[in-house]
């Protein structure tokens, strides 16, 4: 027979003005197993915790229940508390007498009725318990960060910094990221290569970083503290350990293809970096489009190559390395805007362009050196019209959600275009101006005052008309329709989650909403963290936002790795799935609706009749499995048990309230 | 006050329409081909619906204006059937005899043309309604530009069967409760 503690706490006044203590004590008292009850007015505190510590050596007691606030709040807290006494943490149950009674019931005495019904039910629950033990699980000291942009490098530089090895991985041949494609970032109109390439350089040259570009994430497995990453090196056919990115191989290339970096706006050879500043600063070459790969007839950069770096034999190769933990910093990428509005000409208009392609435009490294020119004739534009939310906020033809940074670069985007040429004229379509940031209001009544004229409205047509582009909408202030002729056409797009994020989400078994970003494991308090175990959130792949907040948020997960890099093992929760081996009848129907890939089915030994047989039984990891009980809800036979959630505890509490 | 919000909830749900998806960005209005001559835009529409104002709805030209060509749907984000919406309003703002004089004048003359005819005569329509509108003159001007350029002609078109179509009508017309 268990012997029960039962402590009533009054919380103040927050509890006891509402539940009477006067008779919940006594009644705990009364119930089954119960060999002693008390009430104090604060159980947490130091006096209360010595109380309840002083109660189990005198009375025996084996297990106890605090009728107290939410488990959320106070549970871990005594769970410290009994550590120091005979009984295991795990013996506990809380009451929540708070939160779920005295919190929101103003009748005094049917919350009292209430709580006693609470407090039943934790004490037939706790008569159930077992002890548990956690296990520690070692941590490699090494972190890998996904996705070479600001995010990436911003938290692969601070992880760095503290010591820690990291491997940075970027699929493109260069990091960098889409900052790498900004002119000037707001609000205060810093060149962006000028404060984004020196972070990319200190990558490049850290002891502690080791860069892997033109790589991709192949599998996952494992999980906090040892994950084991398959990584694919995709084929450079150029040999890096050699090369000094002298770029003579560039220079007589015969392909031409639209260059990505700079948006189709200008060609870029089939053996090329990415950028002029890129890191590293060597070149690859682009299997799809070098004559060489493809018909086995050039081989001209060979040639060139004074030290005999090309191979054209290269091959991908496969490599797998092991992690103590993982940032997600993949970024996002435009919506195919041309796809989804056919009003707006659906990609037929060459001087319409998009918000990221008028970086480059405006970029002195870029196809027009940083003239601003029409695309289709190369003359310069007298009037430009901006249009804001082509995607964004547009549930039907795009995203329901604000992409958050195109306010505010749109106020740049006209800035830009007033400095740059004077005399133009700069029409911004918007809906609402929204600028939440430190300066951004400045600096968009800075290009208001600049002469940028605000119409409020959706585009609704854009059609062609000697030679220039009339865009026509409504001024919603006026209640008018307004056509405006331009010469170029600037749409500020929405941003997506980059390509792959499905399967990359997939293999690390983190959640996306429903938008495809990656879901953070809380809102508010856990913004950084994914609910994976040693899975964080760098940047845009979380959701919509701009530099500032990318790169607080690359610290602060760089902090949480550096946090559990520091330690050389950690705990895990007891409280995960057991299995009944017995019981399973290794159907697999847990491995399938495990969100957390924690259950695989596994091979045993067993016998039938006098045969001895192999058969299959599920087996959880006690390093991935979160606790979330979903498998034991699945298993068919009754084979799999929550631990501390146990069916057989859970149908007690309800009989305690029923019965 | 409570009458007319039943009144126009009424109106709203018939038409498939929840006012408040609507967040005012104008994008049907900036391509409505009619909006010029409205006095009342698609967008204000969309306010006076979610202000609760039915009757500046009911009382305004636009309703009869809409022409129904589907641009303002096709293109607003949120889907806000502003078509079935003018449709629905302009049923209600003839039973409570807010009705246009013109727009009855132009309705039951297209009605009898096409009962004549089997299909709308554009010259006729034009010329009855204007003398009945007691407004003769108007359009005039127009006239022997679209007689030399073909867009409208003295003769009617013919119609194969023009006594099917006008039994259709007096059928719809006896079926309905459209008051021609």
């Amino acid at each position: 027979m268990s012997r029960i503690g039962v402590f009533v706490c009054h919380c103040g006044t927050n509890i006891a003005s509402v539940v009477d203590p006067d008779r919940l004590t006594p009644a705990a008292r009364e119930m089954p197993g119960v060999v002693y009850a008390a009430d104090y007015r604060y159980m947490c505190s130091e006096p209360g915790q010595q109380m309840i510590k002083d109660s189990i050596s005198e009375h025996g007691i084996d297990r106890i229940v605090i009728a107290s606030c939410s488990p959320r709040m106070h549970e871990t807290t005594f769970r410290k508390m009994l550590k120091g006494t005979s009984i295991n943490p795990y013996m506990l149950e809380i009451a929540n007498i708070r939160e779920q009674c005295s919190w929101v019931h103003a009748d005094k005495g049917r919350a009292t009725e209430k709580a006693i019904g609470l407090v039943r039910m934790a004490v037939s629950k706790v008569s159930k318990n077992e002890p548990l033990y956690a296990q520690s699980i070692p941590i490699t000291k090494r972190a890998l960060v996904i996705g070479g942009g600001i995010a990436g490098i911003q938290a692969a530089l601070d992880i760095a910094d503290a010591g820690h090895e990291v491997v940075l991985l970027e699929r493109e041949p260069s990091i960098g990221g889409k900052m790498a494609m900004l002119d000037k970032t707001f609000p205060t109109l810093d060149c962006s290569a000028c404060i984004s390439t020196p972070k990319m350089v200190d990558v490049g040259a850290h002891p502690n970083i080791r860069l892997m570009t033109y790589c991709e994430v192949e599998s996952v497995s494992g999980y906090i503290g040892s994950f084991e990453v398959a990584i694919r090196q995709k084929a450079r056919y150029v040999n890096h350990d050699i090369c000094t990115g002298c770029g003579l191989c560039e220079t007589k290339c015969p392909v031409k293809v639209d260059s990505e970096f700079n948006l189709g706006l200008s060609k870029r050879p089939a053996i090329y970096k990415l950028f002029p500043q890129a890191v590293p600063s060597k070149p690859v070459i682009d299997s799809e489009s070098c004559r060489m790969l493809k018909d086995g007839k050039c081989g001209i950069c060979a040639k060139l190559c004074p030290l005999g770096c090309i191979d054209y034999k290269d091959e991908a190769r496969t490599v797998t390395e092991s992690f103590g933990a993982i940032i997600m910093a993949t970024g996002y990428q435009l919506v195919d805007w041309a796809a989804m509005y056919g009003e707006y000409g659906g990609g037929r208009y060459r001087d319409i362009i998009s918000g990221l392609q008028f970086e480059r435009t405006v970029n002195a490294a870029g196809p027009t050196e940083g003239h601003i020119l029409r695309p289709s004739d190369g003359r310069e534009p007298e009037t430009v019209v901006i249009v804001k939310c082509v995607g964004s906020r547009d549930p039907k033809k795009g995203k329901s959600y604000c992409s958050r940074a195109c306010c505010m670069y749109a106020a740049k985007h006209a800035h830009q275009i007033l400095e740059k040429l004077p005399g133009s004229r700069v029409f911004i379509f918007y809906i609402d101006v929204r600028t939440p940031g430190k300066g951004y209001e400045e600096f968009y009544d800075q290009t208001r005052m600049d002469g940028a004229v605000y119409v409020r409205g959706r585009i609704s047509k854009i059609y062609e008309e000697d030679g220039g582009l009339v865009c026509q909408g409504e001024d919603s202030l006026l209640g008018s329709q307004v056509r405006v002729r331009a010469d170029m056409v600037i749409l500020e797009t929405a941003m997506e989650p980059s390509q792959g994020i499905e399967g990359l989400t997939s293999m690390l078994g983190a959640a996306r909403d429903a938008n495809n970003w990656i879901q953070e494991a809380h809102p508010k308090l856990r913004p950084v963290e994914t609910q994976v175990g040693g899975v964080f959130l760098a940047g845009t792949c979380q959701g919509p936002k701009d530099i500032p907040d990318t790169v607080s948020q690359a610290s602060a997960a760089a902090a949480k790795v550096i946090g559990l890099l520091n330690k050389s093992e950690m705990e895990t929760s007891p409280m995960i799935s057991a299995v009944e081996r017995d019981k399973c009848s290794g159907c697999g129907a847990c491995v399938g609706i495990c969100p957390y890939k924690a259950i695989t089915l596994q091979e045993i030994d067993d016998r039938l009749g006098a045969k001895r047989i192999k058969r299959e039984v599920a087996s959880v990891n006690s390093g991935l499995c979160q606790g979330c009980g979903a498998c034991t809800a699945a298993c068919r036979t009754g084979a799999l048990d929550l631990l501390g959630f146990r069916n057989g505890q859970i149908l007690e509490e309800v009989d305690a309230l029923c019965l | 006050m409570s009458n007319a919000n039943e009144k126009l909830d009424a109106l709203l749900a018939k038409a498939g329409v929840r006012q408040y998806d609507c967040y005012q960005c104008g994008k049907c209005t900036g391509g409505c081909p009619m909006a010029q001559a409205m006095d009342l835009k698609p967008r204000g529409v969309m306010r006076c619906a979610q202000i609760g104002s039915l009757e500046r709805i009911l009382k305004s030209n636009t309703i009869w204006l809409c022409t129904g060509c589907q641009v303002c749907v096709e293109r607003c984000p949120h889907d806000v059937d502003i078509p079935s919406l003018m449709e629905e309003a302009r049923y209600a703002a003839s039973d409570m005899g807010y009705e246009r004089r013109d727009s009855k004048i132009l309705n039951e003359v297209f009605v009898a043309n096409l009962k004549m005819f089997g299909r709308n005569h554009e010259m006729l329509l034009a010329g009855l309604y204007n003398m009945i509108a007691v407004k003769p003159l108007q359009d005039m001007s127009s006239v022997p530009h679209m007689l030399t350029n073909g867009l409208v002609g003295v003769k009617p078109h013919e119609t194969k069967n023009s006594e099917s179509i006008k039994r259709m009508i007096e059928r719809a017309e006896n079926l309905s409760k459209i008051r021609l």
